[in-house]
């Protein structure tokens, strides 16, 4: 009787607790994994800076928002909802929650997303390609894979300010499709059902260490790191779970 | 002969000087600004982004003056100086406006924040106004710390890339501290702006100093602010007005 109750209780707190503590993942990889393409002393600061502040300052605000009285239950039940699906209701927020979950609790999930796409870099950008089901995705919807390499690169050498190009699955066409957003915005804020395959992060802290002004040189190199092994598998997975397809 | 010969010089320096805007250098070494900004730091910022920007900016302006499709009043604009340009920027038609906005703003902008710079204060305290522009300062802010601690707060929270301002508004006359996003400028938003005081807040003013650490690149701005120049922007942006 005690037991379970214990365990009910732990299972409660761990939930709540849990649903509003977010954590920072640790990279998948050594820090100096992505050396040359991205080195050691940048991913140093880009996780544990950068990565990090968007962590602390999400649970910052989901901790206040769990506290929130205001509307009855209602932002208190938000709030200790999973991070990806806040993200697609931030309309029913106040606006000074909206926009701070927007701006960190995106850049927690952008952030997430990124470090889990590479790997360590290949020789050439040429000889890193994904195939199977994916790479004929890709082949259908652009044409070729040299072509949709050459749109996302462009789209990323031409994005003006922060934000991140994209590539994923348009929530109603179904189909593959690139776009870019601003800041820490994420696709899934636009539309809850859009599926990110794979995206780029062009804020100048991504590259600066390395790269200094020239992103152009960046994104060349960055497709020296795509695990597209990693990249298939979330494709695979937005084909399977979709009913609807 | 010589007078037609005059005359042609003269037209080509015109639409030239017109569309062919200058990478200004800056008012000081590259190292002037050490340690709050490094010479590093002086020379990616000045040679690398202001430049792109100028370039870019007359690429922009070339074009619209090679495209066939572009309207005359769209043409005559462009030979204006980059100044009016930006003020009519954002009712352009987005083809002409991005590049315009993106670039002359950058361009706008940059030449402005050197300008404003100069080598640094031992500590942030002993760096202030004085006179007339002090008085206007404390009028609006309450006081010149008050004001600091504003314009900081601004600077930290500001979102992305962008720039935190201190200028005459147009409507109020007042001081108004305001921030824009990329490099857009007050005056694309109503052309009597006066902008008196602005920071570059995008990564690449203050990451290979600073890295991360944005509060500390603005901790040490103070340290680096010309004053005298901006009284000077101060006084020339109030007398110019007859309204005032």
């Amino acid at each position: 009787m005690m037991i379970s109750a214990a365990i009910v209780f732990l299972i409660t707190f761990a939930g709540v607790y849990s649903q509003t503590t977010l954590t920072l993942p640790p990279l998948p990889y050594a820090y100096n994994a992505l050396e040359p393409v991205l080195s050691e002393k940048l991913m140093h600061l880009h996780h544990d800076k950068h990565f990090f502040a968007y962590t602390n300052k999400t649970n910052m605000v989901l901790r206040l928002l769990c506290n929130e009285t205001k509307d009855g239950d209602k932002l208190k039940e938000i709030g200790n909802l999973p991070i990806e699906i806040i993200l697609t209701r931030l309309g029913e927020l106040p606006e000074t929650y909206a926009l701070s979950l927007r701006h960190n609790g995106g850049g927690y999930i952008n952030h997430k997303l990124f470090f889990s796409l590479l790997k360590a870099p290949t020789a050439t950008a040429a000889e890193n390609k994904p195939t199977g089901v994916f790479l004929e995705a890709l082949e259908k919807s652009f044409g070729s894979f040299d072509k949709f390499r050459e749109l996302f690169s462009a789209a990323s050498v031409n994005l003006f300010g922060s934000g991140w190009v994209w590539l994923y699955i348009d929530a109603r066409t179904k189909t593959l499709v690139l776009n870019f957003t601003a800041n820490q915005d994420n696709p899934i804020m636009f539309d809850k059902n859009h599926f990110v395959i794979m995206g780029i992060d062009l804020w100048e802290h991504a590259y600066y260490p390395v790269y200094e002004n020239r992103r152009a040189e960046y994104v060349e190199n960055f497709w020296r790191l795509v695990n597209w092994p990693v990249v298939s598998q979330r494709y695979i997975e937005s084909q399977t779970k979709r009913s609807d397809l | 002969m010589l007078t037609s010969v005059v005359l042609l010089a003269f037209a080509v320096i015109c639409v030239q000087s017109q569309t062919e805007l200058v990478l200004p250098p800056l008012p000081y070494a590259y190292s002037a600004l050490e340690p709050v900004l490094s010479e590093h730091l002086m020379r990616l910022h000045h040679d690398k982004h202001f430049d792109t920007y100028t370039k870019k900016t007359n690429e922009a302006l070339k074009t619209i003056m090679a495209d066939t499709s572009a309207n005359e009043q769209l043409k005559e604009l462009a030979k204006k100086p980059l100044e009016e340009i930006l003020h009519d920027v954002l009712h352009l038609p987005e083809q002409y406006q991005f590049p315009l906005r993106h670039n002359g703003g950058g361009y706008y902008n940059h030449k402005l924040f050197f300008s404003m710079l100069k080598a640094p204060t031992a500590t942030a305290a002993e760096n202030k106004p004085t006179g007339v522009l002090l008085e206007a300062i404390e009028s609006s802010f309450g006081s010149f710390d008050k004001f600091r601690e504003l314009f900081s707060a601004a600077s930290i929270n500001l979102f992305g890339s962008g720039w935190v301002w201190l200028y005459i508004d147009a409507q109020t006359h007042k001081l108004v501290l305001n921030f824009t996003a990329n490099q857009d400028n007050p005056i694309m938003f109503d052309k009597k702006h006066v902008v008196l005081l602005g920071i570059d807040v995008w990564e690449h003013a203050y990451y290979p100093v600073y890295e991360n650490r944005r509060s500390e690149y603005i901790d040490n701005f103070w340290r680096i602010v010309n004053w005298p120049f901006v009284a000077q922007l101060y006084a020339e942006g109030t007398t110019k007005r007859a309204d005032l």
